[in-house]
C-alpha cells in the first residue's frame, strides 16, 4: 500500500502549495487545518508519516505528539516551525520525531526526512506484521505443545527429549512426537529457528 | 504637627489655669461679699445700738439732774423761795454736764430761775424772774465759773411765762417726770429737749416744775463722730417723721414762713438716699418702730444697706436710721476680685509660655524621630541606625514604621527591577522581536513560493519539450527564495539570547507586578483591574518576555475598551492549570474582535496608531517561550485572549 503523508498546518497557503507541490513529486498527500481534524481524521492502518506544523492555534505540534504517544499510534512525525526554537526542537525529538527542520526549507530536505519517516513506519509495520504472523503460528499448538514449546524457549540449554520428558513427567517419545508436531506447526526446522520466532513476539511469551 | 500639638498644650494649660482661678475668685468672691454684707449688718445693728445707748448715756443725766433739784426742793433742803440758793444749785448742775445747755425751776407763781450756758459776757448766765408785791421784775446775772459776778441786766419788756411752756404744763399734768417733744430752744434757737420733773409736795400740791435742757446738737455730733464706713449715715427721727439729730446740724432746723423755727422733715433734708430710704415711713401716721427693720436699696444705681431701730429705755419715740454704700463693705472684695483676675491672667499667661517650653522640650524627641523617619523614608538613613533617645511610643511606632519601609522597599525595589527589565527588553530587544515577528511572518511566504517552485519543476520536468531557460529561471527562483529563507533564519537568530534566561517563578507575583504598572493607565481611562481565580504556579519561562505578553494585553484591553467609549469598563485576569500547562485569560468587557479579523499578524492592526506588532509579537513570545497565545471567538460576553506557559512540575505528567 502506497504511504500517504499527512500534514498538519494552520496557515492555509502554506497547506495548500505544501500539498501541492509533494503531490507533484508523486506522494500522496492528506491535509489537515489543525490537529482535532486530524485526529478525527487519521485511520492507523494508513501507512504513511506526519508533516507537523509545530506553532499552531488550539493544540500545537507537540501536543498532538504527545497525544498520539498516549494514544500508542506510532505514525513518525516531521515538525516544521516557523519559529524553530532549540528547546521545542529538543522537546520533539524527545517524543521521537524523525526531524525538526524550520520554514522555509530546502525541499530535497524535506523528501529527504519523508522517506526516512516512511523507512521507520515501514519498518514499524513490518515488525508488528511478523508478530502477528508469529502470534498466529503460536496458536496452532495444541496446549500439550504449547507446553513443550515454552519449555524449549525458557531453557534453550535443556532441549533433549529426555530432560523435557523427566520435567513435564511425559516419555520421551511423547516429547519426541511433539517436537514433530511444533517445528511442523511453526514452519521451522529447529530449536534455535524456535528462539528467534519466540524473540520476535516477545510479549506473546507468558 | 509641631505647631499644632504646641498651641493645644498652651491653650489647654492657660486655659484650664485661668478657669480654675476664675471659679475660685468668683466663689471666693460671692461667699466673701455674702459674709462681709452680713458683717456689714452686723456693724449697722451695733452702731445703733451704740446711738441708743449713746443718747441714753447723754439724756440720762438730764432725769437726774431734775430728780435731784427736785429732791432737794420737796425735801425742803432748799427753799424754793430762795432764789439766791436756788441759783447756786442750778449753777452747780447746770456745769455738772457738758450736754447741759440749761437748768431752771418754775413755779405756781410764775417764778422762773434759769441757768444756761452762755457765750458771753461770762460763761453761766441767770435768768430770774420774780413776782413780788403783784410786781414783776426779770434780772439777768453773769458769772464765772468761781460763781463770781461778772455782768447784770435787767430787761423789764420780759414777758416769760414758765407755766406757759410745754414742758411745764406736760410734767404738771402728768404729775411725774416727763420729756418734752424737741423744739427749738426759745432763748438759744438751738434744738432741744427738756427733762421735766414736778416739784410735788407732800399734801399732793403741784409747788413747780424743775426742767433741764440738753441741745441736740451734741447727738448731731455724735452721729457725725459715729462712723461705720466711710459712706455712711446715721439720723434720729422723732414720732413725726422730722429729723431731730443728723450729722449735718445745720441742716435740721428750718425757719417757717412765719419766722417760727422747726425740724425738717425726712422728706425735705438734703439727703437722698436718706428721702429715698426713709421718706415713706412718714408718710403713713406716726412713725413707729418696735424693732430692728434691715433692708437693702437701689439708687443712683448703687446699692445701699439700710437699718431702722427703736431707741429703747426711754419713753421717747425716736428711731434711729443708719444708710450706708454696699460697696463700702465689699469695696474691697470688689478690688480684691479684679485683682485676683489679673492675677489668674498673668498666671494663665506664664502657665501658657510655660506649657510652650515644656512641648518644646516633649517635641524635641518627636521631632527628631519625625526627622529621622523622613530620612529613613527617604532613604538618606538605613533604618538600622539606632534611634535618637526618645519615648517608649516612639520606639514602638520606629519599629512598626521600619517593619513597614523595609516591606515596601523591598516591593519597590521588586517593582522597578521589572520596569527596568521591562523598558531594557522593549529598547534592546525590540529589533529582535521585530526580526522575529518578520521572520515568522516572512517564513510563511516564502514557504508557500519555495514549494510552488518545486511544484513547477516538479511539473517542467514531466513535459518533453523542456526549455532549459525556464528550467535556469526555476532553479534560480528556487535560489533566491531560499536566500530569502536563510536570511529569515539570520534574522531569527537575533532573539536567540533569551533562550537562556528561562526562569521557575510563581506567574501570580509577577501578574502582580504587571497589574501595578499598568494600574496608572488603567486608573486614567476608568478600567478596573481585577484578578480572580489566579492560584499559585510555578511556571518555567522568561519572565520579562511574560510580563511585556500580560502589560501587552492589558494595554490593548484598555485601548479597545476606552476607544469603543465601553460603559462598564473591566479587565479580568484569570489562570488556571491545565495538563502541563497554566492557561492565562485575560478578558475585558469590550467590543471584543470581529471573527475574520486577523489578528497576530504583522503590520496588521485596527488601531488609528501603531503598527499592529504587540500582537504578533505576543504571540511570538509566547510561543517562544513553549506555549501559545489564541483569541477566544468562542467567549459570549467577553473578549478573551488566552495563552499557555509551561508548568515547573510537567515530571509529574508524563
Amino acid at each position: 500500500m502506497e504511504p500517504i503523508i499527512f500534514l498538519v498546518d494552520d496557515e492555509e497557503e502554506v497547506r495548500v502549495t505544501l500539498s501541492r507541490a509533494l503531490k507533484m513529486r508523486g506522494f500522496k498527500v492528506k491535509a489537515f487545518a489543525n490537529a482535532e481534524q486530524f485526529l478525527n481524521g487519521y485511520q492507523p492502518s494508513e501507512a504513511g508519516c506526519l508533516v507537523l506544523d509545530y506553532g499552531m492555534p488550539g493544540m500545537n505540534g507537540l501536543q498532538l505528539q504527545s497525544e498520539l504517544n498516549r494514544r500508542g499510534i506510532s505514525v513518525p512525525i516531521v515538525f516544521i516551525s516557523g519559529h524553530g526554537g532549540v528547546p521545542e526542537s529538543v522537546e520533539a525529538m524527545k517524543g521521537g520525531a524523525v526531524d525538526f527542520i524550520q520554514k522555509p526549507f530546502r525541499q530535497r530536505h524535506l523528501i529527504e526526512c519523508i522517506e526516512d519517516a516512511f523507512k521507520v513506519d515501514a519498518a514499524n509495520r513490518a515488525k508488528v506484521a511478523d508478530e502477528v504472523q508469529a502470534r498466529e503460528r503460536f496458536e496452532r499448538l495444541t496446549v500439550r505443545e504449547r507446553e513443550v514449546a515454552d519449555f524449549m524457549i525458557a531453557n534453550p540449554s535443556y532441549t533433549t527429549s529426555k530432560h523435557i520428558g523427566r520435567e513435564l513427567d511425559i516419555s520421551p517419545r511423547t516429547v519426541d512426537h511433539h517436537r514433530a508436531r511444533i517445528l511442523e506447526k511453526l514452519e521451522i526446522n529447529s530449536v534455535a529457528e524456535l528462539i528467534d520466532l519466540a524473540a520476535r513476539i516477545e510479549s506473546a511469551i507468558p | 504637627m509641631r505647631q499644632s500639638l504646641a498651641f493645644i498644650l498652651m491653650i489647654s494649660l492657660a486655659g484650664l489655669q485661668f478657669l480654675a482661678i476664675l471659679i475660685v475668685v468668683f466663689t471666693t468672691f460671692v461667699t466673701s461679699e455674702r459674709a462681709m454684707l452680713k458683717h456689714a449688718l452686723g456693724l449697722m445693728s451695733q452702731a445703733g445700738n451704740n446711738a441708743t445707748e449713746h443718747t441714753r448715756l447723754f439724756l440720762k443725766p438730764a432725769q437726774d439732774l431734775a430728780k435731784q433739784a427736785t429732791g432737794m426742793l420737796t425735801s425742803g433742803i432748799i427753799d424754793a423761795n430762795d432764789h439766791d440758793a436756788l441759783e447756786q444749785l442750778l449753777f452747780q448742775q447746770v456745769l455738772s454736764e457738758p450736754q447741759v445747755a440749761g437748768v431752771y425751776y418754775g413755779d405756781e407763781a410764775g417764778n422762773f430761775v434759769y441757768l444756761m450756758r452762755s457765750d458771753g459776757p461770762g460763761p453761766v448766765r441767770t435768768k430770774i424772774i420774780s413776782h413780788e408785791d403783784g410786781g414783776r421784775s426779770t434780772e439777768f446775772v453773769w458769772r464765772n465759773t468761781a460763781f463770781e459776778l461778772v455782768s447784770e441786766a435787767i430787761d423789764p419788756s420780759d414777758r416769760f411765762d414758765p407755766r406757759k411752756r410745754p414742758w411745764y404744763q406736760s410734767a404738771a399734768s402728768a404729775k411725774q417726770p416727763v420729756w418734752t417733744d424737741p423744739y427749738v430752744f426759745f432763748s438759744s434757737r438751738r434744738p432741744g429737749i427738756t427733762a421735766a420733773v414736778p416739784v410735788i409736795l407732800s399734801d399732793g400740791t403741784l409747788q413747780g416744775v424743775v426742767g433741764v435742757d440738753i441741745e441736740l446738737d451734741a447727738i448731731s455730733q455724735f452721729l457725725s463722730e459715729l462712723t461705720i464706713s466711710a459712706g455712711s449715715t446715721a439720723l434720729i427721727l422723732n414720732e413725726n417723721g422730722e429729723v431731730i439729730a443728723h450729722p449735718a446740724s445745720d441742716q435740721i432746723v428750718v425757719q417757717n414762713e412765719d419766722k417760727t423755727i422747726r425740724f425738717v422733715g425726712i422728706n425735705e433734708i438734703n439727703d437722698p438716699v436718706a428721702n429715698a430710704a426713709f421718706g415713706k415711713l412718714a408718710q403713713s401716721g406716726p412713725l413707729a418702730i418696735t424693732g430692728e427693720v434691715r433692708s437693702e436699696l437701689e439708687h443712683d444705681k448703687e446699692s445701699y444697706l439700710t437699718l431702722l431701730a427703736p431707741i429703747k429705755g426711754h419713753d421717747l419715740p425716736w428711731t434711729i436710721a443708719i444708710h450706708a454704700p454696699e460697696n463700702d463693705f465689699v469695696q474691697g472684695i470688689k478690688d480684691n476680685r479684679r485683682r485676683n483676675i489679673w492675677i489668674a491672667a498673668i498666671i494663665s499667661l506664664v502657665t501658657a509660655i510655660a506649657g510652650l517650653m515644656l512641648a518644646e522640650v516633649i517635641l524635641r524627641p518627636v521631632r527628631a524621630f519625625a526627622v529621622r523617619t523622613s530620612l529613613v523614608s527617604q532613604g538618606e538613613v538605613s533604618a538600622d541606625t539606632p534611634l535618637p533617645k526618645t519615648y517608649q511610643e516612639l520606639k514602638r511606632a520606629n519599629e512598626t514604621l521600619i517593619h513597614e519601609i523595609s516591606q515596601r522597599r523591598e516591593s519597590e525595589k521588586r517593582q522597578r527591577d521589572l520596569s527596568r527589565q521591562l523598558f531594557h527588553f522593549s529598547r534592546v530587544d525590540m529589533m529582535g522581536q521585530l526580526a522575529t515577528g518578520l521572520a515568522h511572518e516572512l517564513s510563511q511566504p516564502i514557504t508557500a513560493i519555495t514549494q510552488n517552485v518545486d511544484a513547477a519543476i516538479s511539473t517542467a520536468a514531466k513535459m518533453k519539450d523542456i526549455n532549459p531557460e525556464l528550467m535556469q529561471i526555476l532553479s534560480e527562483l528556487d535560489d533566491q527564495a531560499h536566500r530569502g529563507g536563510d536570511i529569515i533564519a539570520a534574522l531569527r537568530g537575533l532573539v536567540r539570547k533569551d533562550e537562556g534566561q528561562f526562569v521557575a517563578f510563581e506567574f501570580e507575583d509577577l501578574l502582580d507586578q504587571s497589574l501595578k504598572i499598568v494600574q496608572h493607565e488603567a486608573d486614567i481611562n476608568s478600567v478596573q483591574l481585577v484578578k480572580s481565580n489566579v492560584t499559585q504556579h510555578q511556571v518555567l519561562a522568561n519572565r520579562v518576555q511574560i510580563a511585556q505578553v500580560l502589560i501587552n494585553l492589558m494595554h490593548n484591553a484598555i485601548e479597545a475598551m476606552t476607544m469603543a467609549k465601553t460603559q462598564s469598563r473591566e479587565i479580568l485576569i484569570s489562570a488556571r492549570p491545565q495538563n502541563s500547562f497554566l492557561e492565562v485569560w485575560v478578558e475585558d468587557s469590550g467590543p471584543g474582535v470581529a471573527p475574520d479579523q486577523p489578528l497576530f499578524r504583522h503590520f496588521e492592526t485596527s488601531k488609528t496608531d501603531g503598527m499592529g506588532f504587540g500582537l504578533s509579537i505576543s504571540k511570538t513570545i509566547i510561543e517562544a517561550n513553549g506555549g501559545h497565545l489564541w483569541y477566544d471567538h468562542e467567549s459570549r460576553n467577553t473578549s478573551r485572549f488566552c495563552f499557555t506557559l509551561p508548568l515547573l512540575s510537567t515530571g509529574l505528567e508524563s
